[in-house]
């Protein structure tokens, strides 16, 4: 026999509003206020999914969020939700769901040739199992099978949303406990605010309601994540959280207990009270002690009486549960030792009450037993978590049933058995940890809700001790499957990485900038025209900056601003060079290193006054440097009169760069003085640019005469207009970087990795000779930066024609081998225009003292040869520089 | 999500800070400091699972580096600990 309603009754029906939904394209009929699950009870549908390994038919056992075997996915294509449980969700109107983990149909599905196989598909079989030859081959196969439903096609449909809330008192759990808590709370004067992951009848006055919401996670400080009916994510600070969560039924372990047909007592007498609904008309309860008294009562009431009560703690065990074609037909009971069989079409289950601690433990709370009698109490709370939660009685009446432990099943989602644990303990897997990782109990979508229990005493009665000293699992977010779309709602897109624009972006664009995402600024690679690729574009760019005037939007480059009687003295404490001897109107180029001796970041310091200087840090630099300026001014050298203000943003920065950047300056306007002896390299002046105030650099990144012409960030984009009028043309950072490799200027992060030190880099005698204390200086004398096989930056010529690859291994000379020691590695490579061949820097072992030498490098197999040679392979006097 | 309480804004969520770790003195002349003791500065920190003062910075906020006194394993942090470098 299998499910029906009842002609009267069902406290959540309106039965004046009927229903229809599809189930794997058939349809079901039921009335507003069903859930899936109580419609496919009432229409007699039994089977509604298959386990995971064994594929064994199942059937509706719990209400709410205890349920672990009626799983759907409900929507279609790209709106399709996986494992969806029947029991949470309202039958409406155009609602399709889908069974899952079945084929061709949960009546008939394929899958249940695992069964016939269960002997050799224990837990932990896939370690002693698919190993010849290969486990490889396998996989692919076996991760087709792995889960339960499916992900719907394509991008995620659901716009997400996040609300953040501040309250006094958030109260979880909006059962009895729950809302006569709240009610207190807010008659006190509180805000209150109530979540329930159902929809209650009652709510409750004064207090904010959240219903079909989860909470899903809980942090340090109050501070509780919540879902809302799948798409919006409430993030709640709460001064007081008080957890009233209620309990959740657990199965009765005996053979077949997870046959279509057994459900939890609970569950039956929620599903009559609410849907009118029964799983049949001869329901036999089957407990481990008094809980199931009032359905005995209830049932009796509403027509259709018990058969019997089997009761494990008067010693009655069932040994067998029969079944045929249409489903149970009833039980084989032993007591006293004698066995009898008993007709029932159904059973109603009951293990005990588990108190939902799921929160609670997350926060660090602990169970433990009382010890006048044994109840569990709720311990080790933070100071702001409450637990209204009525104890237990921990599972000391658990009797284990000795008969067919393989057909007891514990965890119905990963189809594990009581034999399972049994052999876990076997195999020396007793802590619960590793319990859990071997039989993959409580892994499942519901985490163990219903199992998690139980398997601790099983394994507690195998090995000996109570299962308070078995301990659980360490619990951890999300309590319930949340998408991720959920947790990142924005971050979609564009919006994903936020990228930061050039102050001259748009000019950019027009001038057919091909843009890339560098450290979130989005920046042009180089400047194609029509018809022309961009290696090509490289090329043609580099070449023009070494022939005429080359523009750049430079904006992204790091500028502190440092200010104060001490900013010199603070300068030597943080470059490797000295900056106190630097003169007003002068410039330095600089190296920081950390306290480890390790180059972290490279510019050029400006000093435009006694007390005033300009910091330049890369681009991608200028965050750590703040950090470790301010730690430093406020934590080390507190006495130092000095401050520093990071002004990246408020000057953008246009580079005018090649042998006329003179002249096209003078044609943009200017009332500096650009003779070659009054505004030498590495001078600093200021004054008017085209109609704006400026402060104007003689620093150079290409090798080539170069103007860095500073104005306020809003006057760049017209900057910008000005020198494209006067003749500059654009180029990129390929173009840029094939530039300053042909001159060897460094790029930190690429040409060093994290154990460069100054040394490395041919800066070792700058250390030595400055006498006053640095950051790294003392790390520059331990015996790890003194000894001579370091690996040195160099430059590469390649001996053939191309372009040595980064990352290429200097390998040693002879045949390849499967192991080799590597010598070093490319850093950068690129093809120079100027030189007519490839240029590449490498970090080469003792490569300060091998210049000449010829080394062969390996990169995917391929080898190439290359001699070595000092990092600048172009105008290695200067002579471009000094006009 | 820890609340953090900077000193000049009071708790603030953690994501606007950065966690400076135990820190440790810069001795006041690395010339006489024994490689030993350079690399104790460097490296060594008792990291132990409870009590420990730890430095922090409101990196999206006022900028400020300051003290706390954090218990490492359950996060608890003793705000009448807190005081600004150093």
């Amino acid at each position: 026999m299998s499910g029906f309603r009842l002609a009267t009754g069902g406290r959540a029906l309106d039965r004046s509003r009927p229903v229809n939904a599809s189930v794997d394209g058939r349809p079901l009929h039921g009335f507003h206020g069903d859930t899936l699950a109580s419609a496919l009870l009432a229409s007699g549908r039994t089977v509604v999914g298959r386990s995971f390994k064994y594929h064994r038919p199942r059937g509706i056992i719990g209400k709410g969020r205890d349920e672990p075997n009626a799983l759907f996915d409900i929507g279609e294509g790209k709106a399709r939700s996986p494992n969806v449980q029947a029991t949470m969700i309202a039958l409406a109107e155009q609602l399709v769901a889908s069974s899952v983990n079945a084929w061709p149909s949960v009546d008939f599905d394929l899958g249940a040739i695992n069964g016939w196989f269960a002997r050799f598909l224990p837990a932990g079989f896939y370690y002693k199992t698919f190993l010849w030859p290969r486990w490889s081959l396998f996989e692919p196969f076996i991760r087709r099978m792995a889960g339960l439903g499916r992900l719907g096609s394509g991008e995620d449909p659901e716009r997400y949303e996040v609300i953040h809330r501040q309250v006094d008192v958030l109260v979880i759990g909006a059962g009895v406990h729950g809302r006569s808590q709240a009610r207190c709370a807010a008659d006190e004067g509180r805000s209150v605010m109530l979540i329930d992951d159902r929809y209650p009848a009652e709510a409750a006055d004064g207090v904010q309601c959240l219903f079909g919401t989860c909470a899903f996670a809980i942090h340090e400080d109050g501070y509780v994540l919540a879902i809302e009916k799948g798409r919006v994510q409430w993030r709640i600070r709460a001064g007081r959280i008080i957890l009233a969560t209620g309990l959740s039924e657990r199965p009765l372990l005996f053979p077949g207990n997870d046959r279509p047909g057994v459900m939890l007592a609970s569950s039956v007498s929620h599903h009559l009270d609410e849907y009118a609904v029964l799983p049949g008309k001869q329901i036999l309860i089957a407990t481990n002690g008094d809980q199931t008294d009032d359905l005995a009562r209830q049932l009796f009431e509403a027509g259709h009486p018990a058969v019997a009560i089997v009761d494990q703690q008067r010693g009655e065990q069932i040994v067998k549960l029969c079944y045929g074609r249409n489903g149970i037909t009833g039980v084989r009971v032993a007591a006293e030792g004698r066995t009898r069989h008993i007709a029932c079409d159904s059973i109603a289950m009951s293990g005990g009450f588990t108190p939902n601690v799921q929160l609670l433990m997350q926060a660090g709370g602990k169970l433990s037993p009382r010890s006048s009698d044994g109840a569990l109490e709720y311990g080790s709370l933070p100071s702001n978590i409450v637990v209204a939660i009525p104890p237990v009685k921990s599972d000391a009446a658990m009797r284990p049933n000795p008969v067919r432990r393989e057909k007891q099943f514990v965890d119905f989602q990963n189809d594990v058995t009581v034999a399972d644990i049994a052999l876990a303990a076997r195999e020396g897997f007793v802590s619960v940890e590793h319990l859990k990782r071997y039989t993959t109990l409580g892994m499942a979508t519901d985490q163990g809700r219903t199992s998690n229990v139980n398997a601790i005493a099983v394994m507690a009665s195998e090995i000996g001790k109570s299962p308070v000293d078995v301990g659980t699992t360490r619990y951890r977010p999300p309590l319930a499957p949340v998408p991720f779309g959920l947790l990142a709602p924005a971050r979609r897109g564009l919006s994903l990485a936020p990228l930061r624009f050039l102050p001259a972006h748009e000019h950019q664009v027009d001038d057919g900038g091909l843009f890339e995402d560098f450290g979130s600024w989005y920046r042009p690679n180089c400047f194609p025209r029509a018809g022309e690729s961009p290696s090509q574009a490289v090329l043609r760019e580099a070449a023009m900056v070494r022939a005429a005037c080359g523009v750049m939007d430079a904006s992204p480059l790091g500028k502190i601003e440092i200010k104060g009687p001490d900013a010199a003295a603070f300068l030597d404490r943080i470059y490797l060079q000295t900056m106190s001897s630097l003169k007003p109107g002068r410039i330095r180029y600089g190296l920081m290193l950390n306290e480890l001796g390790v180059v972290v970041d490279d510019g050029v310091v400006t000093r435009l006054d006694e007390d005033h200087f300009m910091v330049g840090t890369t681009s991608a630099g200028i965050a750590r440097a703040m950090r470790d300026i301010e730690d430093w001014l406020q934590g080390d050298w507190p006495e130092l009169d000095v401050l520093a203000s990071n002004v990246t943003t408020s000057w953008g920065v246009v580079t005018l760069t090649g042998p006329t950047a003179r002249e096209v300056l003078l044609r943009i306007g200017t009332d500096i003085d650009l003779d070659r002896e009054a505004f030498p390299h590495l001078a600093y002046r200021e004054g008017r640019v085209a109609r704006w105030n400026a402060r104007v650099s003689r620093v150079s990144f290409t090798g080539e005469l170069s103007y860095e012409i500073a104005v306020p960030a809003d006057n760049v984009a017209d900057l910008w207009v000005a020198a494209r009028a006067a003749g500059a043309e654009p180029f990129g950072l390929d173009a840029l970087g094939t530039l300053r490799l042909e001159k060897g200027y460094l790029h930190v992060g690429s040409d060093t990795d994290a154990a460069t030190l100054p040394g490395d880099l041919g800066f070792g005698a700058i250390a030595t000779r400055k006498k006053v204390d640095f950051i790294g200086k003392r790390s520059l004398f331990l015996p790890d930066s003194l000894r001579a096989d370091r690996f040195h930056l160099v430059g590469l010529e390649p001996l053939g024609d191309g372009v040595l690859p980064i990352g290429a291994q200097v390998v040693p000379d002879g045949p390849s081998a499967s192991r080799m020691t590597s010598d070093g590695f490319v850093t950068s490579s690129m093809m120079s225009p100027a030189l007519r061949r490839g240029v590449a820097l490498a970090l080469i072992l003792g490569g300060q003292a091998r210049l000449g030498e010829i080394v062969t490098l390996e990169d995917l197999g391929r080898r190439t040869k290359a001699r070595i040679a000092p990092v600048c392979a172009f105008d290695v006097e200067g002579q471009a520089l000094h006009v | 999500m820890m609340m953090i309480p900077c000193p000049h804004c009071g708790p603030r969520p953690d994501t606007e800070f950065r966690c400076g770790g135990e820190g440790a003195v810069r001795p006041s002349d690395p010339s006489v400091t024994s490689d030993i003791e350079w690399t104790d500065y460097l490296y060594r920190r008792r990291n132990s699972a409870g009590l420990e003062r730890e430095r922090w910075w409101h990196e999206f906020g006022c900028h400020m580096w300051f003290w706390i006194t954090r218990d490492r394993t359950t996060h608890e942090i003793n705000s009448d600990q807190q005081e600004a470098m150093p």
